[in-house]
């Protein structure tokens, strides 16, 4: 009996102690990893991590999820330019947006600090393929890893770049960061944009170049011609006018890129103009077989998309039936009356590139297809489609002067957008049209004024089939002409800053009327009984909203020189980094 | 030597014999007698002894005792955890003694992590909470029971919704991740909720505060202990019992909703300029005024059944109930449901004397269906607060035309690609269609309905959770203890949504339909050993040491469809992946995963007490945990303890002096302990991999441009040094009883350091990595918590008053100088966020600061950054207060009189700080609390106002982000009012029912607060149960209050 029970006491003890022993038991292998020694090492995982950094540099730039509401590298590029207004809702709408359209920002604003953010989250990814596949780590790189380090270096380099133009001063991060490194600001933005012009000449030697006009895969991947475009672009900043001359000249006289002939203009940022002959370098997307809202956003730029479209419940979308034009967005983005105008005395209404880049109110009404028209549409204007209710703005629209983008707005008709999950789009970052442009820049610069230059500046005019066509290169005309060829890509503001030609930026937003349409008016008093469709100017809406921005912030609104020129580094850079300088202007 | 010793021998056995006899001289006759408790059962094993003598007896299992006494005799009748009660013999009796529970008692016994401790014993900080004190509430929810019942233990319902559970906070708060919540042991198995658990089932609540108390649980109890006893059978001799217990409950708003009606709002809108000239014929507004309230809030019916059977003898007992839980919730419809069946059998027996075993089990189905809340993004809850009163929720069937918005018409008459069934979730009941107002629809809130039918979904599951244990007792002492605790879980999540359009916000273009399923199980397997000894009468050894060993295991699995047409058919019949269809256009996606944890521990204790007046314990506990959270080199962690108690009391200095009529018990106690939370760590944070494949980028391929090409990337910044947060506390307490105990008094002071918070911090933006886990912060929590307890009886007038407060002081005492702070819940539309700095609480509101108001009624910021500047920018910004509070209370009183009881009890807080979060400044059509509209400054009607004027300028989003905004969340809640009637028994015993009580409850029915929201206590956005939320009401799900009737019956 007592031997029992001491043998049971014996045996569990002996199990307890079994268990106890065995620590390995604790060792749980990781799901979905490999070790980090196993990687870098080979060709496919030199290619892999470089799909990683256009993976991340694509869906950074057009989605970073503090905000819903925009792509931070459009948001950076473009939003302080003046060729556009934001609009959306109505004066509550877009508001840390419009901040940085109306210079009243604040080193706290959302958008900037995600700007500089995803610039250094795709830098990062480059620095895993620059600073993993060396030949202090491997002995010796293959043909195609060191490909692959010189696709990383150019884009790296076009990082900085940006980040130089736009903030002057910013660190420049050459290696994997730990927590505890504290970059320093660079000596200067001349500094950035030697360093970039030097990294891009680095990756062009490694890097092959497109080949020919047609080739797809040397649209949507770093080439030469990229790397080179880059180093052209630095230098312009720089200063360096012959430098940027000769780089840019390698990419004109290469023959690998030819401008989209004129009735090809309408395809330009559209689906149907996916890796044209004029793309230098464009992220490569395709949403028609994916899905989930982290695809549409992230690769497929739908907050932009939104962004850009015509605001839906404003615009009478849905009697819209017209496969040109996907309606249904938040409206933020109108043409400045301005530009519209201005690009309309330039071009002519003809032009292929005014039809491609903007739509008047006239057109929107008659010439796009409303469901009211049936099967038997044809454009124009006639006295049913001028007396239809239904076709037109159904709300006044603020900040427009009856000039509605078309230039960047999904076309479903090109295969866009199938539907609002699907998108289809490639988000262009360097254009040939950019590099004639900077080409001729850096011509007229050197006092040139015929030409390589002049043909540069005359290609592009002619493709437009601009009615304004220059005989001689200058300054001011390759500047006109580059804010009318590149309006909505990303280059406005920062030419104005280095031409030193703020004065618009300086008056931005004291003025914005809102665009109404008569028949049916905005609410309550402009109803007045016009039985036909007339879009007019309505300065004066409720409490003053054409100037309601001047009112609000004074003497504040706009550019101030010797401020605004450089954006500040953001507050949480700031705090969290105390080797950063700040801006002038914003210590 | 021997002789002498001999002698000695002698003379003792003289001498006891003298003193026995001396009751033999008197007339002893035969007495009996029956012991039963306050529920008339009988106590089976009471002690029966004649005062002042040895002689004495047990009473059998019907509580009955049979022996000899004499006239005049005093008779002692005692039990553990009961009073002693004395008669005096006169007779033969019978003798009913009835013992009643001793709610302060110093016998009673606690438990304590592997084992139990009489109370008197306690040296560290141990809440105890009791079966009586939890019995017939509304909630269905054991943590939810427990508010107010305990110092220092708070609970956090963040939303009032059927089958949300609430929340525990053992001495503040110091962890920044979501794991808050203390280690919960049930019958000695962990566990990782115990909402499955109804009050019911559960014998007595032991929450362990003190670090030391909770060092037997090492790295896992740095958020406190809780440990739950459910019920045992008692042992009624031959004869068990059968109870029932039934609660109705009729659950209604508690508060009403006070937002702008359409009088107010008309003129909010035409002082804000978003309702021009002629907006009445534009909207076709024909004057109604809707209360959204009683549009969406119902009054609803719950019920509650417990039926259950228990019993015993002196080998065995068993405890067998089941539970069913129906309820639902106050928002209109059956959307927002939780079902809950639940069977409990517990059981024990005694082998040999030397062998029991023993089982407790639960095995529970549940169900659960919720409306969204908590968003401003817009949800159901949101919608309701927000949506204007001009427009009421359906439109006419005979003004479609004007009714119907934009967006609506061009859904309904291009329908889907694949039919009518597409938009049938704009329809509203008796096929109405949801109307969606022409000014605040089109925001995110759009219709509450809308919201609350946009999608369907429901989870359930069925959990069974138990353990099993083998007692050894091999010598006298020795006690041997395997344990096998085992959970396993089972669960379903389905999710469908249809689409459908409100407006530019709120609208989806296809189908989603998502089904998950998952199986889990875990188990640990406890062996200990406890060897306890008395040497010389003075001292009592006891030692306890152990192992144990648990695993966690899950397996999930998971599928979804998307796209125009999915379904085979759209009827409810066809909401499954079977019925999916093929082809292209429905984008099918899977995945799941199989995970498992695992954690083994050695642990020990030793307790040394000193006749009764000085007491030590040391625990230790050594843990390590598996490769998911912790490096092979950091894979162990040690905890030690030390406390210490005095019971002055007995003191010969003190018993001697003053008389237990005035001072019964009074003890010291002194503790130490360092705990650690693991939880914060999972899926190898410390690891430096590469996610293999996880991205990817289209390149041009063999048949399109198009062709995934993946990408492989290390997944963060790795950091190889990461270890748990680590606890120390530091505790003094004091327990006294004045008045013959009448009066007790409970005191606890502890301070606990949290180091090594763990941190998401942000490291350098230039980094590229936007956030990184880091041990980088400390925490200090402090406090003094008072438990005051009163019970007498006047007559046959029992009461009792027992009250708890506890004060917090919580403090970031330290962050890693990478992070000057951290930035916690942002909200959109205004500039408040939450944040952590050194120097204040986790998580407070950082936001303006005014001073009243300008002649013109705008509102005065303060100048904080002292620039000069009139205007407010980021560094104007400060501390506006806290979600947590600085003070929670509770009081109990009961009162029994002649069959009759009342239970009253009610629980605050005060201290914090809530945002109300309904209207935005970029939403401003939104209604709005009509606090701020009635308090608005008006030169005219209203030039004492304290808000801001109503226009553009007066309401900007400065002022709604500034301490105008923010509300005192200080409450009082009364949460019961019970009356009961018990019917005599001598009614009942002629139905053979030995208890019949019935009663009527008021639960939740009186708030007193100055928060003009719906629920000052519901009001914890807890966005991804993350903490720094805390005090920001997006729209929440208030606690509904309820009257309950009930009925307790007992055969």
């Amino acid at each position: 009996m007592k031997k029992n029970k001491y043998l049971l006491l014996v045996a569990a003890g002996a199990l307890a102690l079994t268990t106890g022993c065995n620590q390995d038991e604790l060792d749980i292998p990781q799901k979905g990893v490999i070790s980090f020694e196993d990687f870098y090492k080979t060709d496919d995982d030199a290619e892999s991590a470089m799909m990683v950094a256009y993976a991340t540099t694509q869906k950074y730039f057009s989605h970073w999820t503090h905000q819903y509401n925009y792509g931070p590298y459009f948001a950076l590029t473009n939003w302080m330019g003046d060729d556009i207004w934001l609009g959306g809702s109505g004066t509550d709408d877009c508001v840390e947006q419009r901040q940085m359209h109306q210079f009243v920002y604040g080193y706290d604003n959302i958008d900037i600090e995600d700007a500089y953010y995803v610039l250094y989250a795709s830098i990062l990814k480059c620095n895993y393929v620059i600073n993993n596949f060396t030949e202090e780590r491997l002995g010796s790189l293959s043909e195609v890893q060191k490909k692959c380090v010189a696709e990383a270096r150019a884009l790296r380099a076009f990082d900085h770049m940006i980040l130089g133009i736009y903030w002057g001063t910013p660190p420049i991060v050459e290696t994997v960061l730990t927590p505890s490194d504290r970059p320093a600001n660079s000596e200067s933005q001349e500094a950035v944009m030697e360093w970039v012009a030097n990294e891009a000449q680095m990756a062009a030697n490694d890097l092959p170049w497109r080949n020919g006009p047609t080739d797809y895969e040397g649209a949507v991947r770093v080439t030469k011609g990229f790397a080179l475009a880059v180093k052209g672009k630095a230098l312009l900043w720089k200063r360096d006018y012959s430098g940027a001359k000769a780089a840019l000249k390698e990419v004109v006289e290469s023959g690998n890129y030819e401008l989209v002939p004129s009735e090809k203009m309408i395809t330009i940022g559209h689906a149907d103009g996916k890796g044209s002959s004029e793309a230098v370098l464009e992220f490569n997307y395709d949403g028609t077989n994916l899905t989930g809202d982290y695809e549409r956003s992230e690769r497929g730029g739908w907050n932009d998309h939104s962004t850009f479209t015509w605001r839906g419940d404003y615009v009478n979308n849905s009697q819209l039936s017209d496969s040109t034009i996907f309606a249904g967005g938040w409206g933020w983005l109108n043409p400045a009356g301005p530009f519209a105008e201005a690009l309309i005395e330039n071009d002519g209404m003809e032009s292929a590139r005014r039809k491609a880049w903007i739509k008047t109110y006239d057109e929107m009404l008659y010439d796009l297809k409303w469901k009211s028209d049936g099967d038997n549409f044809t454009p124009g204007k006639t006295a049913d489609k001028e007396k239809d209710k239904k076709r037109g703005l159904s709300h006044d629209i603020y900040a427009n002067a009856g000039y509605f983008t078309y230039k960047i707005n999904a076309h479903p008709s090109q295969g866009d957008q199938l539907d609002d999950s699907k998108l289809n789009r490639n988000a262009s970052i360097m254009r040939y049209a950019e590099v004639l442009l900077m080409y001729a820049e850096a011509c007229a610069q050197l006092g040139e004024t015929s030409g390589d230059g002049l043909k540069a500046l005359n290609d592009i005019q002619n493709r437009a089939q601009s009615k304004t066509v220059s005989s001689a290169l200058s300054l001011e005309a390759v500047q006109k002409e580059k804010e009318f060829e590149m309006w909505l890509e990303g280059c406005r503001f920062a030419d104005l800053v280095r031409w030193g030609k703020t004065e618009t930026l300086e008056k931005q937003d004291a003025y914005l009327p809102t665009f109404a349409d008569l028949i049916n008016g905005p609410i309550g008093e402009h109803a007045n009984g016009t039985s036909v469709h007339t879009g007019v100017i309505v300065e004066q809406i409720g409490n003053q909203e054409a100037d309601l921005w001047v009112q609000t912030y004074g003497s504040s609104l706009g550019f101030k020189k010797g401020k605004h020129e450089l954006l500040p580094f953001p507050k949480r850079a700031m705090s969290l980094n105390n080797a950063l300088k700040q801006n002038p202007g914003w210590e | 030597m021997m002789k002498m010793h001999l002698l000695w021998k002698n003379a003792v056995l003289a001498l006891s014999m003298m003193l026995l006899s001396v009751g033999a001289f008197a007339q002893q006759h035969e007495i009996k007698g029956k012991v039963i408790d306050e529920e008339q059962l009988p106590i089976p094993g009471a002690n029966v002894v004649i005062k002042g003598t040895t002689t004495g007896t047990i009473t059998a299992g019907n509580g009955e005792f049979t022996m000899n006494a004499a006239d005049g005799d005093v008779l002692q009748v005692s039990y553990m955890g009961y009073t002693t009660e004395e008669i005096t013999v006169n007779g033969n009796g019978p003798y009913n003694v009835n013992l009643v529970p001793d709610m302060v008692g110093l016998d009673e016994v606690v438990v304590v992590g592997y084992g139990t401790m009489k109370k008197s014993d306690l040296t560290g900080s141990v809440a105890s909470v009791k079966s009586e004190d939890l019995a017939n509430r509304a909630t269905s929810d054991a943590a939810q029971a427990l508010q107010g019942k305990a110092a220092g233990v708070q609970i956090i319902t963040s939303s009032g919704a059927p089958g949300a559970g609430a929340e525990i906070r053992v001495r503040g708060v110091s962890s920044n991740s979501g794991s808050l919540g203390p280690l919960m042991i049930v019958d000695g198995l962990k566990v990782d909720n115990i909402q499955y658990l109804d009050p019911e089932m559960i014998e007595s609540i032991e929450v362990l505060k003190d670090a030391a108390s909770a060092a037997i649980y090492g790295a896992q109890a740095g958020n406190g202990v809780v440990l739950i006893t459910t019920k045992k059978g008692k042992n009624g001799g031959n004869d068990g019992t059968i109870f029932y217990n039934g609660q109705w409950q009729r659950s209604s708003l508690s508060r009403d909703l006070e937002v702008m009606n359409a009088e107010q709002y008309i003129d909010f809108g035409n002082k804000m300029g978003f309702l021009k000239k002629g907006w009445e014929e534009q909207t076709h507004y024909d004057g109604a005024d809707i209360k959204w309230s009683d549009e969406v809030f119902e009054p609803t019916w719950s019920q509650r059944h417990t039926v259950g059977f228990q019993g015993g003898n002196d080998r065995g007992s068993y405890f067998a109930a089941i539970n069913n839980v129906n309820m639902n919730g106050i928002f209109k419809g059956d959307k927002d449901v939780y079902k809950r069946l639940s069977f409990q059998v517990n059981a024990d027996y005694k082998i040999k004397k030397w062998l029991t075993v023993s089982t407790n089990n639960s095995i529970e189905k549940w169900r659960t269906e919720s409306i969204s809340q908590q968003s401003d993004n817009g949800s159901a809850l949101l919608a309701a607060i927000t949506s204007d009163p001009l427009f009421g929720p359906y439109v006419d069937p005979d003004k479609l035309d004007e009714q119907l918005t934009g967006d609506q018409k061009a859904a309904i008459e291009s329908g889907l690609s694949n039919g009518e069934e597409g938009y049938k979730s704009v329809l509203g009941e008796d096929g109405k269609y949801y109307r969606i107002s022409p000014i605040s629809g089109q925001t995110q809130s759009s219709n509450p309905f809308i919201q609350r039918d946009r999608r369907q979904g429901y989870r359930q599951g069925i959990t069974v959770r138990g353990q099993a244990s083998l007692n050894f007792k091999p010598i006298d002492g020795f006690v041997y203890t395997s344990r096998l605790g085992y959970r396993l879980g089972f669960s379903n999540t389905h999710n469908y949504e249809v689409p459908f359009v409100a407006n530019e916000f709120v609208y989806r273009n296809d189908y989603l339909m998502r089904v998950e399923a998952s199986t889990n199980y875990f188990y640990q397997w406890e062996n200990f050993v406890t060897y306890s000894k008395t040497i010389a009468d003075m001292h009592d050894v006891s030692v306890m040491a152990g192992m144990s060993w648990e695993a966690t295991h899950s397996d999930n699995v998971w599928g979804q469809a998307q796209g125009n047409d999915i379904l085979k058919g759209y009827d409810d019949n066809f909401r499954y992946l079977d019925f999916l269809k093929s082809g292209d256009d429905v984008l099918k996606s899977t995945g799941g995963v199989e995970n498992e944890s695992k954690a083994l521990a050695y642990f020990g204790r030793l307790t040394y007490s000193f006749d009764n007046r000085y007491s030590l314990q040391a625990n230790f506990r050594a843990d390590a945990f598996d490769s998911s959270k912790l490096g092979k080199d950091n894979r162990w962690g040690k905890f030690p303890s030390f406390s210490a108690g005095w019971t002055l009391s007995n003191e010969s200095f003190i018993a001697d002096n003053i008389s237990t009529d005035i001072l019964s018990f009074l003890k010291l106690r002194a503790s130490w302990g360092r705990n650690g939370n693991i939880n914060v760590l999972r899926n190898y944070p410390y690891a430096a991999v590469i996610n293999s494949n996880n991205d990817w980028y289209q390149l041009p391929g063999k048949d399109s441009n198009f062709e995934q090409h993946y990408g492989s990337q290390p997944n963060g910044l790795a950091n190889p040094d990461l270890v748990w947060e680590e606890s120390e506390q530091i505790d003094l307490g004091l327990d006294a009883r004045f008045l013959n105990s009448r009066l007790s008094v409970g005191i606890d002071w502890y301070k606990k350091t949290t180091k090594g918070l763990l941190i998401s911090i942000t490291p350098l933006l230039e980094t590229g990595v936007s956030s990184t886990m880091a041990n980088a912060g400390e925490v200090l929590n402090r406090g003094l918590e008072i438990e005051l307890g009163w019970k007498d009886k006047v007559g046959d007038f029992n009461y009792s008053i027992n009250a708890n407060l506890a004060t917090l002081h919580n403090e970031l005492t330290y962050l890693d100088p990478t992070v000057d702070k951290l930035t916690g819940t942002g909200l959109q539309g205004s500039s408040i966020t939450t944040e952590c700095v050194v120097g204040k609480p986790l998580w407070h509101f950082l936001g303006f600061k005014t001073d009243g108001l300008d002649e013109e009624g705008y509102a005065i910021y303060r100048d904080v950054n002292g620039d000069g500047k009139f205007e407010p920018n980021e560094s104007d910004m400060t501390d506006l207060g806290c979600g947590l509070p600085k003070l929670n209370y509770g009081i109990t009183i009961n009162m029994d009189y002649k069959g009759f009881d009342l239970v009253v009890f009610g629980t605050g807080v005060s201290g914090n700080q809530i945002l109300p979060q309904a209207w935005r400044t970029d939403r401003p059509y939104c209604n709005n609390y009509s606090y701020f509209y009635e308090n608005a400054y008006d030169p005219e009607t209203n030039p004492g106002g304290k808000f801001p004027i109503i226009s553009k300028k007066g309401w900007q989003k400065n002022t709604f982000s500034s301490d105008m905004t923010m509300f005192s969340g200080a409450f009082f809640k009364i949460k019961q009012i019970q009356l009961g009637y018990s019917l005599p028994k001598e009614l009942l015993s002629k139905v053979y029912i030995s208890r019949l009580r019935v009663f009527a409850s008021l639960e939740n029915y009186f708030t007193f607060t100055k928060y003009p929201g719906l629920d000052p206590e519901a009001s914890n956005a807890n966005v991804n149960g993350v903490s720094s939320s805390l005090g920001i009401d997006m729209g929440t799900y208030p606690t509904a209050k309820q009257v309950i009737f009930g009925v307790n019956l007992t055969f």
